[in-house]
């Protein structure tokens, strides 16, 4: 804890999401505003009654960037739980038990991320229908996972012949146990690691599908729906698109810049092998 | 080497092939129906199954596969269901549009990255390193949309530089630079930041190597130490990180072809998607595959080149 406050870049960015989980938990510090009130204000520019100016029904902006910050927040969450609670396992898995599991798992995981995660899910989310959030979480889980699933191998390999696995083997130890015993309490550091990198990188896809009409649904919106309804206005309202913009990404550049910090700290060999 | 690259190809002609069988399933067993969405309200009875009868979709799951394959291995990506048009020619039609997309986008995320990663190498922690550094570090984190907004705003709508709209006309050189400038920026800069903050990172691990020692105390200049030595040994670690993010700006035309109204392979794969067109939707996922195969097979044999200690085998 202390190594990770030592770097100013970290600090930066902790401050920086913590201004944004403040913001966005009490809205109403900041703007007093009912985001969700019409009003015959329409596109109106940014001033000090409406510092990020109106949309087109007349509705704040800045009111409505923050009480959507939530659901974009949450939204990233779900995804990467969900991403983590499948690649993780998969991983595992195959790079502790090696043979055909690993060659299978690991072709599987080669052939997913050889096309862009971008138009994978595209294709998910473009195919379930902009239903809601079920889709997005899947869509943007599915190119997560195999990213997951590629690195928690690497890191569960060199166990398959560490000497106290072996001894908990010969005990009579049974797999699951070996796993989630000895293994998994091992890997904690890259997964926080692994979670903290793709955080921003689930808010971005996320805001660029929901951006192309197929994120969040209209009643309950994220960022970067936001943003795709404001670009109909672009000409006449830039404000519409350049603050719920700019807000996406401060929000991704404090958590780019803890996740460094983590990294740097927790695991310093994973700065190569990480690519988003 | 020549052995390497024939088996790579095998490989990926393989997994280009394994692609399309699960494009093929995948469009099938999602909900959905394309003939629905293409009635809409019109949709009758006896009218929804005549346009399921023409477009072939109800003939047997295994039969409609048989066909697609047996068209494919004659060449044939078949007929789009919304147009009727060969999906080849409409593959053809737009595929210069991308191509030419992405070269500047790799051009400007390669060498942009390159150039500002040893700029801020070799000041290393100065305010010019930190300004560098923070730049790429909004280029990452920021949405490519968003970055194309706000250069749309600055030099389309305020300074009227650029054409807000619409792309270059083939064989009109003249119309290039303007049509194509900010879709380069808006899909290159990410990887700029990506590519910049890896350079500075090698740099100054290589740049602290015993042999760097060597190399100056031998008595060459800093300029060739940091360029012959420093910059050309980090440059293997930079490729890996190259090869990735140019998959991850193919991914990214379908966002500024949307933007600027851009003919090209993102946006034909994602109207057709809208439309649940199953033939062009595949057509489209095979295209990119092909792509991407294609692209990792140059960036392992520019491996080799760049790496002598590199073995193919």
């Amino acid at each position: 804890m202390k190594r990770l406050l030592r770097s100013r870049m970290t600090l930066v960015g902790g401050v920086l999401v913590l201004a944004v989980i403040f913001a966005c938990t009490f809205p109403s510090c900041l703007s007093s505003y009912n985001p969700r009130a019409f009003s015959p204000e329409q596109l109106a520019a940014p001033s000090s009654h409406h510092p990020f100016g109106t949309d087109s029904y007349g509705r704040d902006v800045l009111s409505l960037v923050l009480n959507s910050g939530w659901g974009t927040l949450v939204l990233a969450a779900a995804t990467l739980l969900v991403s983590a609670g499948v690649g993780i396992p998969c991983g595992i898995l195959a790079g502790y038990s090696g043979g055909g599991l690993d060659m299978t798992l690991s072709r599987i995981v080669d052939v997913l991320m050889s096309f862009p995660a971008m138009m994978v899910a595209l294709l998910v989310v473009g195919f379930f229908g902009s239903a809601g959030r079920g889709p997005l979480i899947v869509a943007i889980g599915l190119t997560l996972v195999p990213r997951f699933a590629r690195v928690m191998r690497g890191s569960a390999l060199p166990f398959r012949s560490i000497e106290y696995i072996t001894a908990a083997r010969s005990v009579g130890a049974s797999r699951l146990r070996i796993l989630l015993r000895h293994v998994l309490p091992n890997l904690v550091a890259p997964i926080i690691v692994l979670c903290s990198t793709y955080l921003p990188y689930v808010i971005l896809l996320e805001s660029s599908l929901s951006f192309l009409g197929l994120g969040a649904p209209p009643d309950s919106p994220t960022w970067g729906r936001i943003v795709a309804d404001g670009r109909h206005y672009f000409r006449a309202a830039p404000w519409l698109v350049v603050f719920p913009g700019l807000t996406i990404t401060l929000a991704a550049i404090g958590f780019n810049l803890l996740g460094d910090g983590l990294r740097d700290v927790l695991d310093p060999h994973l700065r190569g092998r990480m690519v988003q | 080497m020549l052995k390497f690259i024939l088996r790579r190809c095998v490989i990926g002609v393989a997994t280009v092939l394994l692609v399309a069988v699960g494009a093929f399933f995948f469009l099938r067993a999602v909900p959905g129906d394309p003939v629905d969405i293409w009635l809409g309200d019109y949709a009758t009875p006896e009218l929804k199954a005549q346009v399921t009868a023409k477009w072939g979709l109800d003939k047997p799951l295994w039969e409609q596969f048989e066909i697609y394959m047996r068209e494919l291995f004659h060449g044939d990506l078949g007929t789009s269901l919304r147009s009727g048009m060969p999906i080849s020619k409409m593959v053809s039609d737009v595929y210069p549009y991308t191509v030419r997309l992405m070269i500047g986008s790799i051009l400007i995320g390669v060498a942009l990255g390159i150039a500002f990663g040893v700029f801020a190498a070799v000041r290393q922690n100065s305010a010019l390193d930190l300004s560098v550094m923070s730049m790429s570090f909004v280029f990452i984190s920021m949405p490519s949309f968003v970055l194309a907004y706000v250069l749309l705003w600055w030099l389309g709508v305020k300074a009227r530089v650029f054409p807000i709209i619409g792309a270059e006309t083939p064989g009109l050189y003249a119309t290039y630079l303007p049509h194509l400038v900010l879709p380069w920026l808006v899909n290159g800069l990410r990887t700029t930041g990506m590519v910049s903050r890896m350079v500075r990172c090698e740099m100054l691990d290589v740049l602290a190597a015993d042999y760097i020692r060597t190399a100056r105390s031998k008595g060459l200049s800093e300029r060739l130490v940091q360029y012959r030595h420093a910059l050309r040994n980090s440059m293997t670690g930079v490729l890996g990180l190259v090869g990735v993010e140019i998959i991850i700006m193919l991914g990214g035309v379908v966002i500024a072809e949307v933007v600027f109204s851009r003919p090209g392979l993102g946006r034909l794969y994602f109207t057709a998607i809208s439309a649940r067109d199953y033939p062009l939707t595949q057509g489209c996922i095979l295209v990119i595959s092909a792509m991407v195969v294609l692209i990792n097979l140059i960036v392992d044999v520019l491996y080799g080149i760049l790496d002598p200690r590199v073995r193919y085998d």
